[in-house]
């Protein structure tokens, strides 16, 4: 073996030979690089504390949380949020257009609670992009009730699947459950709109029962309608009903 | 005719095909069977070679002058040039420490940059450098700074999508990070891409710590693990990868040693892994007409079979590739003191295998068993070869295992 290896010196002054052929690649400007609030406020003339920053971070990564939960469990500064300044800071938020609030009546005697979801400007501000299934297509509220739904679905027996977006013959439906009795199709409707043709590709998928669970009463009227107009062995498989009373509706059918 | 075909395999397991009186007389032995006179003659020439070769010889046949190649790395007894061409992708050098695997390593590829081909160097020792006493167009990179380069952007022609995808792969099982912290990376990546064309790692690791999560979830964890690694990897690599860069396309145009000792054995893999597999895609989807000969010092840095045997996290990117790359133009050169811990990508891709002696009874029996040799006396030699002496099998053109020696270096200095 060589005895003598070449030193650091000439391998240095041989490396700078070569590079001085190669073009280097300068540093680019950067399209709002870093997740700071501070760069959206630059063009805001408003500048965000870091607490905004953390809180918008936590919206983004609890999108389903209520405000009075999130305010008992966000540590900013190694603190909770006491709910006065927990609101006052929400309320900074609006106005600045990085947060939107949803009321959403959650059933029963605690009657509504309060979500938040980030806007555009929100997500600009953090230095990200919106999240496939929020505050898209269906919007929010759609999407709180799939997970909210999924989540408390989990403590029922007798089911040994459930899939938000689950497919079924290819056909989605927005929770699958499967279950003993067949595959079990939960759909929430906004507007009685489109439910007619959702219904009808949900049997032809080959769901054993589809549960629609409505926004408001208004809506529950309209599916109520289209449903008394199908065949009867179609009308045993469909229940209607508020998007609040779902969870037991299910627990009944799995019961019986 | 059985008798003359007995004949005549004795004269090529004693290597007297180039004799020309022997050949003369197996030829008139042919034309007439019966010349009892001319049989004996040839008896008697070939007889006590036949006898010293039973006595004293070594029990591997002398290899045939198909054993020829254009990258020669050793002769046999007879002298005849041992050697493999560039359209017989890869080779495995498996030999014990200070056996002379990297002085072969060394043989190879100053010989494949004589012959233009473009050579990578992965190096865990300083010796290697000297590569530069045949050629001064290497450059030599300690990760010191002074070349700096960009893993995170794509080969050319490649999605930037799928190369964060094969990058990440390539981190997470380097580092032994587990699903989560994966599709956080990706996440991070993924925007990090669409903010900036030529993102570098420094900006990974800004991006991610920028973040801020409550300390009891997930994500925290996640970004915990990722910085750690990151903030790792930008200690120990300095500006390696920071602006302003040569891009990789420039640098695969060069010969290059990369000094990895420095490193700490996941960076070690990390960075080998990254760069081949770059390479790989490359030159997959860049037409090119010259071969790139990867050499690799200690082949269990990316062949290592605990990588494979992860089912978690799948095979690794760089076994999959061994297999599709035969038409693109890559030569691996793979060297490994444990070779029964490699894993099996490198093992059934390799055209040419070459033991040198090994210390440990489980490699000589895992390489004799990959070569196919299966008889005793072959078996029991391959556990005393001696200095320089190696057993080579090509996978083609001649299968047969054969004894070579590797040619002695001189000492420069003497």
């Amino acid at each position: 073996m060589f005895s003598n290896d070449i030193p650091d010196s000439i391998i240095k002054i041989n490396n700078e030979r070569i590079l001085s052929s190669m073009n280097l690649i300068q540093h680019q400007k950067e399209e709002s690089m870093t997740n700071n609030v501070d760069e959206v406020d630059k063009s805001g003339k408003d500048n965000h504390s870091d607490k905004k920053k953390v809180f918008l971070w936590d919206v983004y990564n609890r999108p389903y949380v209520s405000i009075t939960e999130r305010y008992k469990t966000i540590t900013i500064d190694r603190k909770l949020l006491s709910a006065g300044k927990g609101t006052r800071l929400v309320n900074s938020l609006v106005q600045k257009d990085l947060l939107k609030v949803h009321e959403i009546n959650l059933g029963g005697r605690g009657g509504s609670a309060k979500f938040l979801e980030l806007t555009e400007k929100g997500y600009d501000a953090i230095g990200m992009k919106p999240k496939p299934g929020i505050g898209k297509g269906a919007g929010f509220e759609h999407g709180f009730w799939q997970q909210h739904l999924a989540e408390r679905l989990k403590s029922l027996s007798g089911i040994n699947e459930i899939k938000i977006e689950g497919l079924i013959m290819d056909k989605s439906v927005d929770i699958l459950i499967g279950t003993e009795q067949g595959k079990f199709a939960i759909e929430i409707a906004m507007s009685s709109e489109h439910e007619k043709i959702n219904v009808e590709k949900d049997i032809a998928a080959g769901c054993s029962r589809i549960f629609i669970g409505c926004k408001d009463k208004t809506i529950l009227k309209e599916v109520t309608k289209i449903i008394s107009g199908y065949p009867e062995e179609k009308k045993i498989k469909l229940t209607s009903c508020l998007v609040q009373k779902i969870f037991e509706e299910v627990k009944n059918c799995l019961q019986s | 005719m059985k008798e003359i075909l007995a004949l005549l395999n004795q004269i090529l397991e004693l290597g007297l095909e180039k004799d020309r009186r022997t050949m003369a007389l197996l030829r008139c032995i042919m034309r007439n069977p019966h010349d009892e006179a001319r049989i004996a003659m040839l008896n008697r020439r070939i007889g006590p070679k036949v006898l010293l070769n039973q006595m004293f010889g070594k029990p591997f046949k002398q290899a045939s002058e198909m054993v020829q190649g254009l990258i020669k790395f050793a002769l046999t007894e007879l002298g005849t040039n041992v050697g493999f061409n560039y359209d017989e992708p890869h080779c495995l050098i498996a030999g014990q420490t200070g056996c002379g695997k990297t002085v072969l390593l060394m043989i190879i590829l100053a010989q494949a940059m004589l012959q233009n081909s473009t050579i990578w160097l992965f190096s865990k020792a300083k010796d290697t450098r000297n590569l530069l006493r045949v050629s001064r167009e290497i450059m030599v990179n300690d990760f010191s700074g002074q070349i700096r380069f960009n893993p995170l952007l794509q080969p050319q022609g490649v999605d930037s999508r799928f190369w964060i995808n094969c990058f990440t792969d390539v981190f997470i099982q380097a580092f032994s990070l587990y699903d989560g912290t994966k599709n956080f990376m990706l996440e991070n990546l993924n925007y990090l891409f669409s903010r900036n064309s030529q993102p570098t790692i420094h900006d990974l690791l800004r991006i991610i710590k920028a973040h801020s999560y409550s300390p009891m979830s997930r994500f925290a964890r996640y970004q915990e693990s990722a910085l750690n690694r990151l903030n790792g990897i930008i200690g120990s690599f300095g500006d390696t990868f920071g602006y302003p860069f040569i891009t990789l396309e420039d640098l695969a145009r060069k010969n290059v040693i990369f000094e990895i000792q420095g490193l700490t054995s996941e960076q070690q893999v990390f960075i080998v892994n990254v760069l081949i597999t770059w390479l790989f895609y490359y030159k997959l989807y860049n037409s090119s007409n010259s071969y790139h000969i990867i050499g690799v010092d200690d082949a269990n840095l990316i062949f290592d079979k605990s990588f494979e045997y992860r089912p978690d996290q799948g095979k690794p990117i760089i076994s999959h590739l061994m297999s599709t790359v035969r038409k693109s133009m890559i030569n691996v050169i793979a060297c490994s003191q444990i070779p029964h811990q490699l894993g099996a990508s490198i093992h059934s891709n390799s055209f040419t295998k070459i033991m040198f002696s090994l210390a440990n009874a489980n490699d000589v029996d895992f390489m004799s068993k990959g070569m196919g040799i299966r008889d005793q006396e072959q078996l029991d030699y391959c556990h005393k070869l001696g200095k320089r002496e190696i057993v080579v099998k090509f996978s083609g053109r001649y299968q047969e295992p054969f004894l070579a020696y590797v040619p002695e270096v001189p000492n420069v200095q003497q």
